[in-house]
């Protein structure tokens, strides 16, 4: 494993040979970290990693923002003697994934109306819950849309949820919407706008394994 | 300077105050306005680069509200590395400025150092009763600034050659701009307090103004940023002294919205606009007449209020 093997506490990666570049820019006045950081990776090939030494709160800051806001997956850790280690992850597949945060609730909603309680209200509420949930840090793993539930995820009418739950599923969460129901309401697969068509077995799964939630 | 006493019944404004300049009174009409600051090149061009330092300098005393009457210069040249037109050049652009604001350079002194220096020593002359403090602000002024911020960044953007030539032009031209016009257009105002926004940025500079009295609500949306600043911001092309302001500054500030671009109210400024505090009456008044003497990014981007918990709010 040699020192590949430090990186697996927080790295998932699809591969197994990570390729690592280290800079130094302890004692290096702006721009020049941000400068070299840039140099480096336009250098470095895919799927690898830069590690970037600093020893300024000022460097790391700006070594940080350029690399997240270029959308360079990136972490710091801190090292002795006010020295900062910055890991840059340059490829798509792979990413830092903090060792101890869980990022999802282990739960899953079921939605088997298009109406949360009835009226024109039920309809008003059923968007501003599921709008409001984006602004939760920790998020439930699946949502599933069951009987009148699949409207949500198909009909015209409900595209500003749809984005919302677009939203929700860019920041990983599962959606499904129950393929049974679409047969039933007799809605072709290509109007779903949103996440994947469910199936029984997997709504089994995920009401038995998971803290089930149901609207 | 803490430490040093120099407390006179002449010492109008003096080291005990964080205020731009000192004032020492003559008589009962007149006091002298005194001012020193040199600076590093911020663009490569030698000409320019004397403008800039020159208005970087003289801008304390217009922030006084004062006349300019002479400057010596300041200078620090490699002259084994560096042939001496270089030189006149940037004296010819200090010079053209000092003329701009009628003021006249007199003299000063040149020595050997490995990185370039330039900047004057300036003397004007001011009423006693009719100067501009920076700490005297009214409950309900408006405050105008009238440059964009941003310049902190920027420069350090052009020494990394990271902007377009234009951007570069553009921006080497504000800073260039003298804010002498500004402070003869605001004394005929019901202006109450005024700085020039230098190396401690918006928020520094506006933590001297409120001075632990009043707390200044600021309009983020009004306040003029150079678009070129966002994006190198972005680019992580920020000066440590920008950072230092905010890490003392940041328990003063209060923020009622987020903000993606906030490092840029804390940007130390080079050769920044007047910061003036002015009646709600006379603000639009002011600003009109600002935009139309050349400060086009003038804007009213604050309001003095009663203090609360943080004197700072954005």
């Amino acid at each position: 494993m040699g020192e590949h093997g430090y990186y697996l506490k927080y790295l998932t990666c699809t591969f197994y040979k990570v390729k690592i570049m280290k800079i130094d820019c302890c004692d290096l006045a702006c721009p020049q970290p941000v400068l070299n950081t840039k140099k480096a990776l336009e250098e470095l090939e895919n799927d690898s990693i830069l590690e970037v030494m600093v020893n300024s709160i000022s460097s790391l800051e700006n070594v940080k923002r350029f690399a997240t806001k270029n959308g360079y997956e990136n972490t710091a850790e801190e090292l002795e003697n006010g020295k900062t280690l910055i890991i840059i992850v340059k490829g798509y597949e792979c990413t830092i994934v903090p060792s101890s945060e869980e990022k999802f609730l282990n739960k899953t909603i079921f939605v088997k109306t298009d109406k949360m309680g009835a009226g024109e209200l039920g309809t008003i509420l059923m968007k501003s819950f599921l709008k409001t949930m984006l602004e939760f840090k920790e998020l439930p793993k699946n949502i599933v849309f069951v009987n009148e539930g699949v409207f949500l995820t198909t009909k015209k009418e409900n595209l500003d949820l749809i984005e919302n739950l677009k939203e929700l599923e860019k920041r990983g969460v599962s959606i499904y919407s129950c393929g049974l129901c679409l047969n039933y309401y007799k809605i072709p697969t290509d109007e779903l706008k949103v996440g994947e068509i469910g199936n029984a077995y997997d709504s089994v799964d995920m009401l038995l394994n998971t803290e089930a939630v149901s609207l | 300077m803490g430490g040093l006493d120099c407390s006179s019944e002449q010492v109008l404004v003096g080291m005990d105050s964080s205020d731009d300049a000192a004032v020492y009174k003559i008589d009962e009409h007149t006091a002298l306005v005194q001012t020193v600051d040199i600076i590093t090149p911020v663009v490569d061009d030698p000409y320019m680069y004397g403008q800039i330092a020159a208005a970087n300098s003289l801008s304390d005393v217009f922030a006084m509200g004062a006349k300019v009457a002479t400057g010596m210069n300041i200078v620090g040249f490699d002259g084994c590395n560096h042939p001496k037109e270089v030189l006149k050049e940037i004296l010819e652009g200090g010079q053209s400025k000092v003329r701009e604001c009628g003021g006249l350079i007199v003299g000063g002194h040149t020595i050997e150092t490995p990185e370039m220096l330039y900047g004057l020593s300036v003397s004007g002359f001011v009423h006693p009763d009719k100067i501009y403090r920076n700490n005297t602000p009214r409950v309900g002024d408006l405050l105008i600034l009238t440059k964009p911020l941003g310049m902190g960044i920027l420069t350090t953007a052009i020494k990394a050659d990271m902007l377009s030539l234009d951007s570069v032009k553009n921006i080497a031209y504000i800073l260039s701009q003298l804010n002498y016009k500004a402070s003869v257009i605001m004394q005929e105002y019901d202006v109450s307090a005024c700085t020039d926004v230098t190396g401690f940025g918006l928020f520094g500079h506006s933590a001297e103004i409120a001075d632990d009295r009043v707390t200044i609500k600021f309009d983020y949306s009004n306040i003029p940023i150079m678009q070129e600043a966002k994006e190198m911001a972005d680019m992580g092309i920020i000066p440590a002294g920008t950072y230092n302001n905010m890490s003392y500054l940041k328990d003063k500030v209060k923020y009622a919205q987020e903000l993606d671009d906030d490092i840029i109210l804390y940007d130390a400024q080079t050769s920044g606009g007047l910061l003036i505090a002015v009646s709600p009456t006379d603000a639009p008044k002011l600003l009109k007449n600002l935009k139309n003497a050349g400060y086009e990014y003038s804007s009213i981007i604050a309001e003095i209020y009663q203090k609360e918990n943080k004197i700072l709010v954005v």
